[in-house]
């Protein structure tokens, strides 16, 4: 028999799909989708608890400001932090990841609840002080990274969304990372009343603060807290001349606007909106490509328009920026919202998706029923053609037509 | 309409057309209307899966493959319209064991991605999506006909074949599709659990045989094909019956300390490694490696399951044991461990387990017992004990 199932699903539970098992009777549930508490331990880290009671793996993350202009830093930071604890994980079978998303340096390790003291002292590792054993590695990968971007059309265009080049003069630059730098950015990202760490899994919160409360580096001194002068100076010690040669076959054209905040729900929906919309405008001799950076706390969108000639090229990327208007997203707008939907309903399933989005949709408060992954979903429940204004109003106000063609 | 897709518009459709009859719709239609229904709850989920399982494509002509390839296509974009509307996202897997239709979405959505799904399975699927399907595999076939790596999977389906000497007929209590769903369930659960979780002996797995109510198989000389070709790669893959008894579990855990292995040895000239259990309860071992290397590389491993086998004649796997080799397998069960726990944490991919194990003839109670928190864990010399009665059936070579 296959009884009607709205009433339990809609407490959240699967059981009343089950046919002839007699009716279950169910404990209030809570929603996963919010977690069960966060605690702000005096001069320490925030801590967000999800017990997740009978999940049979636990999940930590830990989350860093990092200033803008300082992702190529931070790419190095994260990278050192990713290969002195690789080999800790694998053996494990925990999964490792790390990188810049929304304006944070974050790393999480997911893996067996029967590891997680190991998965504990694997955090601890990838928060911990950079040596300077492994930097040179690192900073040199990150080098050959933005060189190689600076090569082509569409990897400048990614430069120019993750900020990581400067322009002086007429002239483009890339930042010369040092071992200098890395360091002082640790101390002063992940001073330890910076850090935020989300817990997974069926951890006892002794444990936790046992385990976890000493992660990082000491909190910074009050007279260092405003004071952004040593990274503002560091920030200008290097740079290099950039080498952007001209494509010889084609032209090209790009656009890079923000639609808003990364995860803003309406932000997030006009951007699928746009993706439906340019996948269906059809541009006769040339391409066109959407590109996305959720590095910084704003949401940057690129388009990149490649024809063989500069006036076809320039033609492809006007339809493509028509697409983006009030006009061109409305047909859209209902097919971003459900794939919007849909993306963080099915990304939140997983241990490593959950702590992502709880980091992305934070709040200081545990009931905030704006925040968390909930509340996201809830605004996007909620959007109307009406809230598309908001998203065209950030893009009209952050347009910019950058040069990337050599 | 351009020529390749009216070669495979000839040579599948007809077929595919009949795969779509049978055996999904026959053998949904011999289970009634409303085929059993796996349910299993989970005390934390903050999404919930459904999938349809469907078992995997027999060995037959290339046309039929086509056929099942473009049914396949064309019932996965058949589900994703009719669950347009909801928040769930619906992919396709498929492998040796099986084809899965896996639908992930929000808990509050799962009952009626669940019926939409069980609509589009019990009907007929619009010719449009057949159309599509057929474009886009004459599109692909386009590239992939007459590639080495295509030439290298013809051998060695043939050659599974060849080996076989394993009933081509399923065996009694073998399905034809299973549906299973996991999610959210009550939280009074949740607690014990929870406490089980931490500490304290590991579950016993259920004890599901890979190969029950199967024939024995006869034992034979191995059959090795060398396929001479001018290329830069070589392709080598091998068939492996377990012995009687195996189960699930074991044979999975064997799998994953086997790409353990092979992965801690990685250096650029193996290019692919991928180990699966196939329907017929068959280890396969397919690699790619460099063409002066893939000799090596086909010694490392007949060298990693003669290690893992030899833990078996040698007793303790425990770390700090005498022998490197059980050090080695006991450091590697704990990734596999490890590995496996997060795979089960994923709803999707722990409906797919349990959709697997109905496939091959579990029962729903051994299905659960499979995927039940905290996970299944087999003692390490159960895991060498089916190493150890490993037995080569089948080994291509193609581009020596």
């Amino acid at each position: 028999m296959f009884l009607s199932t709205g009433l339990l699903l809609a407490a959240g539970t699967v059981g009343a799909l089950q046919a002839g098992d007699g009716p279950a009777v169910d404990l209030p549930v809570a929603d996963p989708l919010v977690p069960d508490s966060v605690l702000a331990l005096p001069r320490g880290p925030t801590l967000v608890l999800e017990r997740a009671a009978g999940l049979a793996v636990a999940g930590l993350r830990i989350s860093a400001p990092v200033e803008p202009g300082w992702h190529g830093v931070a790419r190095a930071l994260v990278d050192q932090a990713l290969e002195r604890t690789r080999a800790q994980a694998t053996a494990i079978g925990a999964s490792l990841r790390g990188g810049v998303e929304d304006g944070r340096i974050a790393y999480q390790v997911v893996g067996d609840l029967r590891d997680v003291d190991e998965l504990a002292w694997i955090a601890r590792r990838l928060a911990s002080l950079p040596a300077d054993e492994g930097s040179g590695a690192a900073l040199a990968r990150e080098e050959a990274r933005l060189e190689r971007l600076a090569e082509t059309p569409q990897g400048r265009l990614v430069l120019e969304l993750t900020e990581s080049w400067s322009k002086d003069g007429g002239e483009r630059r890339l930042p010369v990372v040092g071992a200098k730098e890395v360091r002082e950015l640790w101390r002063r990202s992940h001073a330890r009343d910076r850090l935020r760490v989300f817990v997974l899994g069926d951890v006892p919160v002794p444990w936790l603060l046992a385990d976890l409360s000493r992660l990082g580096a000491p909190p910074l001194e009050a007279a260092d807290r405003g004071d952004r002068s040593g990274l503002a100076g560091l920030a200008a010690s290097g740079s290099r001349p950039a080498s952007s040669p001209k494509t010889p076959l084609y032209a090209w054209s790009a656009a890079t606007f923000s639609f808003g905040r990364t995860g803003d729900p309406v932000a997030t929906a006009a951007v699928e909106a746009l993706r439906a919309g340019l996948a269906k405008l059809a541009v006769p001799g040339a391409v066109l490509r959407l590109h996305a950076s959720r590095e910084g706390a704003d949401g940057l969108l690129g388009i990149t328009s490649r024809a063989w000639r500069e006036d076809a090229a320039d033609a492809a990327l006007a339809a493509a920026l028509a697409v983006a208007t009030e006009e061109g997203l409305e047909p859209w707008w209902r097919v971003g919202v459900d794939e919007a939907r849909r993306r963080l309903a099915t990304a939140v399933g997983t241990p490593d998706g959950w702590l992502a989005l709880a980091d992305r949709y934070f709040s200081p408060d545990s009931r905030d029923a704006a925040a968390w992954p909930r509340g996201a979903l809830k605004r996007l429940d909620s959007l109307t053609t009406a809230d598309l204004a908001v998203a065209l109003d950030r893009l009209g106000k952050t347009l910019a037509r950058p040069r990337i063609d050599g | 309409m351009n020529r390749a897709t009216l070669a495979v518009l000839a040579t599948a459709l007809p077929a595919a057309v009949l795969a779509l009859s049978s055996p999904v719709r026959a053998g949904l239609r011999a289970e009634q209307s409303r085929p059993p229904l796996l349910v299993v709850e989970r005390a934390w989920s903050a999404a919930a899966s459904a999938v349809l399982g469907l078992p995997a494509a027999p060995g037959g002509s290339a046309a039929e493959a086509r056929a099942l390839h473009i049914a396949d296509r064309a019932l996965l974009a058949t589900l994703r319209e009719a669950v347009a509307g909801a928040p769930a996202r619906v992919t396709l897997e498929r492998d040796g064991s099986g084809r899965y239709f896996v639908a992930t979405t929000a808990p509050d959505a799962l009952e009626e991605v669940l019926q939409a799904m069980r609509r589009v399975a019990a009907g007929p699927l619009p010719s449009r999506h057949l159309a599509d399907a057929v474009e886009a595999l004459a599109r692909e076939a386009a590239f992939r006909d007459g590639s080495p790596k295509s030439g290298f999977d013809s051998v060695f389906a043939a050659s599974l074949s060849d080996a076989a000497a394993v009933p081509s007929r399923p065996a009694p209590g073998v399905r034809d599709s299973a549906w299973v769903v996991v999610g959210p369930g009550p939280r009074s659960s949740a607690a014990d659990a929870g406490a089980d979780a931490r500490g304290g002996d590991p579950p016993q797995p259920p004890g599901l045989a890979l190969l029950r109510s199967r024939r024995r198989v006869a034992p034979r000389e191995p059959l090795r094909i060398e396929v001479s070709a001018d290329l830069v790669t070589t392709w080598v893959g091998s068939a492996y019956h377990f012995p009687s008894g195996t189960t699930f579990v074991q044979a999975h855990f064997l799998r994953l300390i086997l790409e353990g292995w092979i992965e801690s040895l990685r250096d650029p000239s193996l290019y692919e490694f991928a180990a699966e259990i196939d329907s017929s309860g068959r280890l396969l071992v397919r690699f790619s490696a460099s063409r002066g290397s893939a000799g090596e590389w086909e010694a490392r491993l007949d060298e990693a399951l003669a290690s893992v086998a030899a833990v078996a004649e040698g007793g303790s796997v425990e770390p700090g044991a005498a022998k490197p080799g059980a050090q080695r397998v006991a450091t590697l069960m704990r990734r596999a461990r490890g590995v496996w726990s997060r795979r089960m944490a994923d709803p999707g991919a722990c409906a797919r387990a349990a959709a697997e194990a109905l496939l091959r003839g579990a029962s729903a109670e051994e299905a659960k017992a499979l995927v039940a928190t905290p996970p299944v864990s087999p003692s390490p010399s159960s895991v060498a004990g089916a190493a150890k009665g490993l037995r080569l059936a089948a080994r291509v070579l193609y581009g020596t």
